[in-house]
């Protein structure tokens, strides 16, 4: 079982390929499988910045059930609406939209809601400090969010969640997942001002062969089209902080330079484009690289749709291990 | 442009130029320093900024000691941890009832505050006004960990450990539910009693909290001190001595590109001066300098010279540059005359003043101009204001300390561009009791390599009557 193949990695994320595919669902059960087997887990989330304060608190988010010892960081937002005793370990400085936030170890067990913070950055060194506190693994509620500049990309490791939720046709839910797992799987680019990169927001930037960086001065991606002469000042490989959407890779498609050029995202969930987009990028040449990579070690699905179709889940799995080479859990089964 | 008895260190960042490149130079460790310096007034009271000197003086002092390093190394640790409590020490004293998170804020703050006392006492430094803070502790630590992690623990309630250790063995999830209640019910109970406690406490954790801001500012102080070579001033009446005065924003600016600041030595009496120097020989960063130096000395902070013997005022005002006048919409002149109004209408009110201005009626007529320099002197020198006042115009008729910056002190055969003329400037300043007035603006200006035609060569006539 996956569960023991996690325990090798330090920090784990899951995320959800699309609502209703079940990620709630396997991180509960990954938090209590982990309890088992007498292990302690670390959890928290990745945040969602200020203007989306008001999606958050009126939608409805899921609740975590959290075993005892269990440690977690949310917001003081959540923390106070937490259905659990816990003892208080830390509170940090800096506010998210949802407020600081606080660091805890369960004491009686019970429910949560998990916020995080908004960076790729912040999220990498609260990671970082919840070593302190020795869990056998952390794990993060990723999100795959035009919105969130956090990234579930910083964790060692990864699962995915899919199925009918995305779609309820067997060859076009394959083809999406695989996909997504393609892009999970592109190469990670090694340069040593790689936190410097993730902490940029959004511009286009040129990485040298020294690794020094230049801002192209090109405000939007979307704004490429006008700003294309100063895309290849200072060589080739061009970083964009922000995402990026087919346009931007039609529009690098068509330079002469194309055939040597490297684009650097900061990770595979920041790549909006279509699957046809990239291939026609990678065909002419062009490269592309991220900054965080993960290893994707599952791939759980929900055969469920919303609408309350369910699909065969011992077809979706035998197909979906052809397709991804990765191995496929139904966890309700 | 003044700063007066209301002004807050922020509003003076805004006036003062270099201060905001002193107050980036403040390694201040917490939100709560920082608050405390910017909210912190234009101090008039000697005892007060003597007190803070001393303070200051006595850090530096374990600053550079090899033994006592560490120790406010420490102490530095210490305070990077703390957070703004001031809310929640306002819920406290309004007797609301806190919730864990505040719970756990006092109860760090006063772990925290015990280990800053702690290295006070071990290193001597005179610090009187802490509280203890062991019985606040004691409260919100039952199991005496010393740790600042805080939950309703079970040692604060029999009844709450019993229900516990019957909900973790309770398998029927009714049950379970209605005892989580039960249990945080009980523990508001706690959290309610604990309130009340702690709310005895809670004039002693503001004193401490004002008393940790204070301690973290001085610290600053001090390593900024040592950082910026500042010095501390003396406090005098009636006469101000800066010697070896520099511009530190200035001064790090031209280090950065390996050139040297020349500091500069002056002193001032409560009577006016009136200076003259060539263009570019650095009048009005002198005149920055002495405002920087008398503010910083008045919000408590060590000055950039060498050694300053300083007279306090009531208020700085100053006539420098023309960023008002933008601002405001008026022009140039009449901005200037208004803030030159204001500074005769508050000297004619004996309030103490140092006023500084530059080029005072520089864009009008040279004739007018004079006249405006010579009755704004005599009005300075009738009420016993030190004025200094910096001017470019010849025959300015009256009997006032004068001092010329140096000047160029080579003669027109070394070769110089605008980038070398500052290693050829002698920035000191001489007394002189005539009235000279260097004509060096066309020298400068060829240096700066400006049309030939502009600076007068063979061609132009116009320049034919002048002696150099």
């Amino acid at each position: 079982m996956f569960i023991d193949d996690i325990l090798n990695y330090r920090s784990l994320s899951i995320v959800g390929m699309e609502k209703n595919t079940g990620k709630t669902e396997a991180l509960n059960y990954v938090i209590r499988q982990l309890d088992r087997r007498g292990k302690t887990a670390a959890v928290t989330s990745i945040g969602i910045d200020g203007e989306n304060v008001d999606l958050v608190t009126h939608t409805h988010k899921p609740e975590i059930k959290l075993p005892e010892n269990t440690i977690f960081i949310t917001s003081e937002k959540h923390y106070k609406q937490r259905m659990l005793s816990s003892e208080i370990l830390d509170i940090s400085n800096r506010r998210t939209a949802l407020g600081r936030l606080v660091t805890a170890r369960v004491k009686m067990p019970g429910k949560v809601i998990l916020s995080g913070p908004p960076t790729a950055t912040w999220l990498k060194e609260n990671i970082q400090q919840l070593q302190r506190y020795n869990p056998d693994i952390t794990i993060v509620d990723g999100a795959l969010s035009r919105k969130s500049l956090g990234s579930p990309a910083v964790t060692d490791c990864m699962i995915l969640t899919t199925g009918a939720a995305l779609s309820t046709h067997l060859p076009e839910l394959i083809s999406k997942t695989k996909y997504i797992t393609q892009l999970i799987n592109i190469e990670e680019y090694e340069t040593k001002n790689t936190d410097y990169l993730l902490n940029l927001e959004n511009g286009i930037y040129a990485i040298g062969g020294d690794g020094e960086i230049h801002d192209l001065k090109i405000p939007s991606s979307l704004l490429l089209e006008q700003y294309h002469d100063r895309l290849y000042a200072y060589g080739s490989t061009i970083y964009v902080a922000g995402i990026v959407t087919g346009k931007v890779l039609e529009l690098l498609r068509v330079q002469k330079e194309i055939a040597d050029t490297t684009l650097v995202v900061k990770d595979f969930s920041k790549i909006y484009a279509s699957k046809e987009n990239v291939r026609a990028f990678l065909k002419k040449g062009g490269k592309i690289s991220v900054l965080l990579k993960t290893r994707l070690i599952a791939v759980c699905i929900n055969p469920l749709s919303p609408s309350g179709y369910l699909m065969d889940s011992d077809l979706l799995k035998l197909e979906l291990e052809k397709a991804l080479d990765i191995p496929v859990y139904d966890i309700k089964k | 442009m003044k700063l007066s008895k209301s002004s807050t260190f922020q509003s003076a960042v805004q006036q003062i130029s270099g201060l905001s490149f002193i107050y980036e130079n403040l390694p201040i460790h917490s939100s709560l320093g920082r608050k405390k310096l910017m909210e912190s007034l234009f101090c008039t009271d000697q005892c007060e900024i003597e007190e803070t000197l001393d303070l200051t003086a006595q850090l530096i002092g374990l600053l550079k000691e090899t033994q006592t390093k560490d120790r406010i190394g420490e102490l530095s640790d210490y305070l990077s941890q703390f957070h703004d409590i001031s809310h929640t020490l306002a819920n406290l004293s309004a007797q609301k009832v806190l919730d864990d998170i505040q719970f756990f804020e006092i109860k760090k703050f006063a772990i925290l505050t015990e280990n800053v006392i702690e290295i006070l006492q071990k290193t001597d430094i005179s610090w009187a006004e802490f509280y203890e803070m062991k019985e606040v502790v004691a409260l919100l630590d039952p199991e005496g960990r010393r740790i600042p992690h805080f939950y309703i623990y079970a040692e604060y309630s029999d009844e709450i450990a019993r229900k516990r250790k019957q909900y973790s063995k309770e398998k029927n999830p009714d049950v379970k539910e209605s005892l989580f209640l039960e249990i945080s019910r009980l523990e508001d109970g706690v959290r309610e009693k604990l309130s009340k406690q702690l709310s005895a406490f809670s004039t002693q954790l503001f004193v401490n909290f004002q008393q940790i801001s204070a301690l973290d500012l001085v610290l600053a102080k001090a390593k900024m001190a040592i950082r910026l070579d500042l010095c501390k001033p003396k406090i005098e009446s009636g006469r101000s001595s800066l010697r070896g005065l520099f511009h530190p924003e200035v001064s790090s600016l031209l280090q950065s590109k390996s050139r040297r600041y020349q500091p500069v030595d002056l002193s001032f009496e409560l009577s006016p001066l009136l200076i003259t120097g060539a263009n570019m020989s650095g009048k009005t960063i002198l005149l920055k300098s002495v405002a920087l130096a008398q503010a910083m000395l008045q919000f408590g902070l060590y000055v950039p010279a060498a050694h300053a013997s300083m007279m306090l005022v009531d208020e700085v005002m100053l006539s420098i540059g023309e960023r008002e006048s933008e601002m405001s919409g008026l022009s140039s002149f009449a901005a200037e005359i208004l803030t030159i109004d204001d500074i005769v209408k508050t000297v004619k009110k004996n309030v103490k003043v140092v006023a500084l201005v530059d080029e005072l009626a520089r864009t009008t007529n040279p004739e007018e101009g004079k006249l405006i320099v010579k009755s704004f002197i005599e009005i300075m020198a009738r009420y016993n204001t030190p004025a200094i006042v910096t001017t470019h115009y010849a025959g300015i008729d009256t009997c006032v300390r004068r001092l010329r910056v140096k000047g160029l002190q080579i003669d027109d055969n070394v070769e110089i561009t605008a980038e070398t003329i500052n290693d050829y400037m002698d920035y000191s300043l001489a007394e002189i009791t005539e009235d000279e007035v260097p004509e060096e603006a066309l020298r400068i200006a060829r240096i700066l390599g400006v049309d030939e035609e502009l600076t007068g060569n063979q061609k132009n006539s116009t320049f034919a009557g002048l002696k150099k």
